[in-house]
């Protein structure tokens, strides 16, 4: 039981991480394609 | 404390919730610096849904369902002490009120340092408070795995093993000659 509930919340950890991780790049990249346009448009 | 052992469902969800909240933390404690905020964020998001969701299935759970939120009591912890220094085998292995209370300032803490730090997502003052909150979780979760650590290792003792008291009291002809 106690094995179990370690392994449930590394496996969790490592879920919710890799969600995490791939909302931030999302969220970069939305960032990224905006920032561009601005620059040229300002530049 | 709970009335019945949980079904394979209600077990089910509680490892779930207890994967979900201690993962996340995990991930939010060692995240939150320039390059990983969003990682952050989202992690401390997932920890206060997951207990907000637990506070609404144990507010909503019938009496006597082991979903109900813990309720706490001096006085068992007490009994639960008195019958383990007496030398009570089925103190040692039947659930320790203790978890009770641990449960609770886990919900408590962990709960609050998730609400603070989505209050802080918005009203940057609160930030530094999130914070404080944040870094006095961890010891709570050192505290609560050293909890199930000793509490797993008196389950494990050997069940005929008398207490330190009753071996005192013990008649000299009880015992054993070297």
């Amino acid at each position: 039981m106690l094995k179990r509930m370690i392994l449930h919340t590394l496996l969790a950890a490592l879920l919710v991480g890799a969600l995490a991780a791939a909302w931030q790049a999302r969220a970069a990249s939305v960032a990224g394609a905006a920032t561009p346009a601005t620059a040229s448009h300002a530049g | 404390m709970s009335a019945r052992k949980p079904g394979a469902a209600e077990m089910a969800a509680l490892l779930a919730f207890h994967a979900i909240v201690s993962g996340a933390f995990i991930v939010a404690y060692l995240t939150g610096d320039e390059d990983s905020y969003g990682i952050h964020v989202f992690a401390g998001y997932a920890v206060l849904a997951a207990i907000l969701l637990r506070m609404a299935t144990g507010a909503l759970a019938p009496a006597g369902s082991p979903l109900r939120l813990p309720g706490p009591s001096a006085g068992a912890v007490a009994a639960w002490l008195r019958r383990l220094v007496t030398g009570d085998a089925k103190a040692r292995t039947e659930r320790s009120p203790l978890t009770a209370w641990m449960a609770a300032a886990l919900l408590a803490g962990v709960g609050l340092a998730a609400a603070t730090g989505a209050v802080a997502d918005f009203v940057v003052r609160v930030e530094p408070l999130h914070k404080q909150i944040g870094e006095a979780s961890l010891p709570l979760i050192l505290a609560h795995v050293a909890l199930v650590f000793a509490l797993h290792g008196l389950k494990r003792l050997p069940p005929g093993l008398p207490s330190r008291r009753h071996a005192r009291r013990s008649p000299p002809s009880n015992r054993a000659l070297p």
